[in-house]
């Protein structure tokens, strides 16, 4: 099985990626994360691949410190990921932001044996999706999303209620849609209170911060 | 001018999409633009948006055109601006040489990158002497050393009031890791706040035919002898310096009873507060400064703070260009200056810390 | 990092996918191609490595691998800066003609090739590229055409077609904002000198790219005048093709609008 994920620039598509691998490996899963962030040589999946490791998640793409383009940008593909196709296990793949970025899933042959299914990823928090018509535009530049996934979030100062206002706003783009709204993602803590309210969340997915501080900075 | 959002609206992004909604907010009316990493995103932010706002964009063959292009936009009395970083500001220095010698109160954001090298795009602060002093002039321009997300939202469009204030060139001065991290900001309409925004005027082509109705407008930048140049030059600096207490602005904390300040400008700042509230928890007594203005620098500010100070500490991810600032500013004064120098390289909260500490245990053993 | 293997090693990468490196001496490999620095560092279905493997072939036939230097650029051409067993100059964006331009003035008996994308050549080193060409400067120059700016992320080219969505054309490219494409040959020939010669080829045709790359460096080592070869290229990763789609793109699309063939050649009267 594969899943996509998608969405704006900086929604955390990494990072919900993350979060999602290690929960699937949690329930025995072989996990595969694929790296098909093309945008920066910075805020990758893959700088995450050690952290990941610990949880038996394997990371496809550039080693962390190799700098894909010389160090010009992160715009080269790593062709390891043309061979994604053909893995057995569950395959998830992080899609960086640009342009009609759904399209860069022709680069991987082979990728509809995994039928995907294809996650786009909002923080009601960003301007682009910060209100329901917002929503419904940025989830119609991408053809074919199977699902929503809540990342409503404001780094540090994120509490339930700033989440909940981004579920009801995700909750009225799905029904204007018929897009399903699939899951709520959160930072750890936070996502354990969730689960002792009796607000439909929807699946709770952890997150735990693997991309957030992986900045190259020594 | 659209508003660009209801009411204040509390957002996560990165910082490249804030200055893209910055200058949208400040009114600005054409990005002129060339592609260059850490900063494209200004530009692919700012292309999707200006349709819905009714903005312009034009992408020029380089950053040469891109500065030049930017000046044009300017004469015609538009509030214009260009993006750029590392090679490419270095093409721009000389628009910005024009614009400083003719007073066109264009607005340019620079996001630094490692250099010299021609990729290296992550990070550095080795623009900071090209940003203040580029180009064979005087460095007659407004530059703002930003360190965190609002302060790009809030200094993108005072940038732009300063600029058409006090017709002098502005700058922005970012990096990558402001361009690219994500981080919590207030977006707000300019006049919500009690911001009013600088109006724009015309160097060229106002109402009018020139000689009928009105004298021709007659621009320059070329003189006949450097004595003539000698008078401009005096005249320019002498205006700068007036307009310096108006525009100079800078932060500092725990100056009183410091045995050590710790200087440092831009995202390193944020590291060395850090570094003084850390080392203030463990009893330790040093202070902070950090220049917010580059150009003007805080020279009196700065000299006030450390005149009682035994050392101070420059902090910079380059190698000694706001040291050369800070020497030149406290010249004279009985400090030891101490400096932890990382070109290209980012500096953290601990590491700052350590230093201090370090030189402290070295000089108590020494007394 | 630089890839020093030979022979045949299995390595754990750092993200702990195993990877089994094979480079064996390939006899279909053009023997200026440097082993070491192979696998390439272009993404897959790049067209570069087609445009570079014509040079090769085309420096060994005419046995000037000794005396040959290569520049390159900035955006992906730099990715070729250790590509040959050649003496090679990455320089600064745009610049690469001049750096050619100079060295050729001042060492005559050496053969300049310089290499660059459609972004350093015909906009940020367009002056150079128009002035080399008016100078009849002898050189050659090889322009990669993928009708986007890759490394820094797809945004509009010179060269991108009309309609086409990049990173800062997000709503397609509208040629009455920004233009229609460059056809540099085109303008090559119109502005070259006597001795000049000025082609397009494609990596869709290498026997042909082959020849207009040695036609392009006979020209210089004749010591008649300026090379300058364009050669429609692929960007699968950021066109966001597949293998069929990127042929068509190249073979029809670009086609359409950029036709192949040889523009001015040293013998035509000027």
């Amino acid at each position: 099985m594969g899943e996509v994920f998608l969405g704006e620039y900086g929604a955390g598509k990494s990072e919900v990626s993350a979060g999602r691998a290690i929960l699937l490996a949690g329930r025995g899963l072989p996990v595969t994360v694929a790296d098909l962030d093309l945008t920066d040589p910075v805020f990758r999946i893959s700088q995450a691949a050690e952290k990941l490791a610990a949880y038996g998640v394997k990371v496809i793409g550039w080693p962390e410190r190799y700098p894909p383009g010389m160090g010009e940008a992160g715009n080269v593909l790593f062709p390891g990921l043309l061979g994604i196709g053909w893995l057995s296990g569950e395959i998830i793949i992080d899609v960086g932001y640009g342009t009609e970025s759904h399209r860069l899933l022709n680069l991987i042959p082979g990728l509809a044996a995994l039928n995907p299914l294809f996650y786009f990823v909002i923080n009601c928090r960003q301007p682009l999706t910060a209100t329901v018509p917002g929503i419904i535009e940025a989830a119609r530049r991408v053809p074919g999303i199977h699902g929503f996934v809540n990342n409503t979030h404001l780094g540090k100062d994120t509490d339930l209620d700033l989440i909940k206002s981004g579920a009801e706003k995700i909750e009225e783009a799905s029904a204007a849609t018929g897009i399903p709204y699939i899951a709520t993602a959160s930072f750890k803590p936070l996502a354990a209170e969730m689960e002792q309210t009796d607000y439909k969340w929807h699946e709770i997915w952890p997150l735990y911060g693997l991309v957030h501080g992986s900045f190259p900075i020594k | 001018m659209a508003r660009i959002v209801d009411d204040d609206q509390r957002m996560f992004m990165t910082g490249n999409e804030v200055l893209a909604w910055a200058a949208l907010a400040a009114g600005a009316e054409i990005m002129y633009g060339y592609p260059i990493t850490p900063q494209n995103e200004i530009m692919h932010y700012w292309t999707r948006l200006a349709p819905r706002f009714e903005r312009g964009f034009l992408q020029t063959e380089d950053e040469l055109s891109a500065g030049f292009t930017t000046l044009g936009g300017v004469m015609a009395g538009k509030r214009a601006f260009s993006a750029t970083s590392g090679p490419g500001d270095i093409l721009m220095q000389e628009p910005i040489c024009m614009a400083e010698m003719m007073r066109i109160p264009a607005v340019w954001i620079i996001q630094q990158r490692g250099a010299p090298s021609t990729a290296t795009v992550i990070y550095g602060q080795q623009e900071t002497r090209l940003a203040c002093f580029g180009g064979n002039g005087e460095g007659h321009r407004v530059v703002y050393s930003t360190s965190s997300h609002q302060e790009l939202f809030d200094y993108l469009i005072k940038a732009f009031n300063t600029a058409w204030s006090y017709r002098f060139p502005t700058i922005l001065l970012g990096d990558g890791y402001q361009g690219k991290m994500r981080e919590a900001v207030t977006l707000y309409n300019p006049e919500d706040h009690g911001v009013k925004l600088v109006p724009t005027e015309p160097f060229v082509g106002r109402p009018g035919v020139p000689g009928v109705d009105r004298a021709p407008a007659h621009y320059r930048n070329t003189f006949n002898i450097e004595e003539e140049i000698y008078e401009i030059v005096h005249a320019r600096e002498e205006e700068f310096e007036a307009l310096t207490p108006q525009i100079v602005e800078f932060e500092s904390g725990y100056l009183d009873e410091a045995e050590m300040i710790l200087i440092g400008h831009g995202i390193v700042s944020r590291a060395i507060k850090e570094a003084v509230k850390l080392l203030q928890n463990k009893g330790v007594k040093v202070g902070y400064f950090r220049p917010v203005t580059l150009r003007p620098f805080p020279v009196e500010e700065l000299r006030k703070a450390v005149e009682k100070v035994p050392a101070v500490m420059v902090f910079e991810s380059a190698l000694g260009q706001l040291l050369s600032m800070v020497k030149e500013a406290v010249g004279g004064l009985p400090v030891k200056i101490e400096a932890f120098l990382r070109p290209g390289v980012g500096i953290c909260t601990d590491e700052a810390a350590e230093q201090v500490q370090e030189y402290l245990r070295k000089s108590s053993m020494v007394h | 990092m630089e890839n020093k293997t030979s022979g045949s090693a299995t390595s754990e990468s750092k993200t702990g996918f195993t990877t089994r490196t094979v480079v064996t001496p390939n006899e279909a490999m053009p023997k200026v191609w440097r082993r070491e620095t192979k696998p390439h560092r272009f993404c897959p279905g790049c067209g570069h490595p087609i445009i570079l493997k014509a040079l090769a072939q085309a420096v060994e036939e005419l046995d000037i691998q000794g005396r040959t230097v290569f520049g390159c650029d900035i955006g992906c051409s730099l990715l070729a800066w250790d590509f040959f067993n050649l003496d090679s100059i990455q320089t600064h964006h745009g610049r690469t003609t001049p750096v050619i331009a100079g060295l050729k003035r001042a060492r005559p008996d050496l053969i300049g090739v310089a290499y660059m994308g459609d972004g350093g050549g015909y906009a940020i080193g367009s002056q150079h590229l128009l002035n080399a060409a008016m100078r009849n400067d002898r050189v050659t120059v090889i322009l990669c055409n993928n009708t986007v700016y890759a490394m820094t992320g797809g945004q509009m080219a010179p060269t991108t077609l009309p309609t086409q969505k990049t990173e800062t054309t997000p709503y397609g490219r509208d040629p009455a904002m920004t233009g229609e494409p460059t056809l540099g040959p085109e303008l090559m020939a119109a502005i070259g000198r006597k001795g000049a010669y000025a082609a397009r080829g494609t990596v869709a045709n290498y026997r042909q790219l082959v020849k207009f790359t040695k036609k392009a460096l006979e020209n210089q080592l004749a010591d008649r005048g300026f090379s300058f070869l364009e050669v429609l290229s692929t960007c699968p990763t950021n066109w966001r093709t597949t293998p069929r789609q990127t042929w068509d793109f190249v073979e029809d699309d670009m086609t359409r609008v950029y036709k192949v063939g040889e523009f001015l050649k040293p013998e035509d009267e000027k």
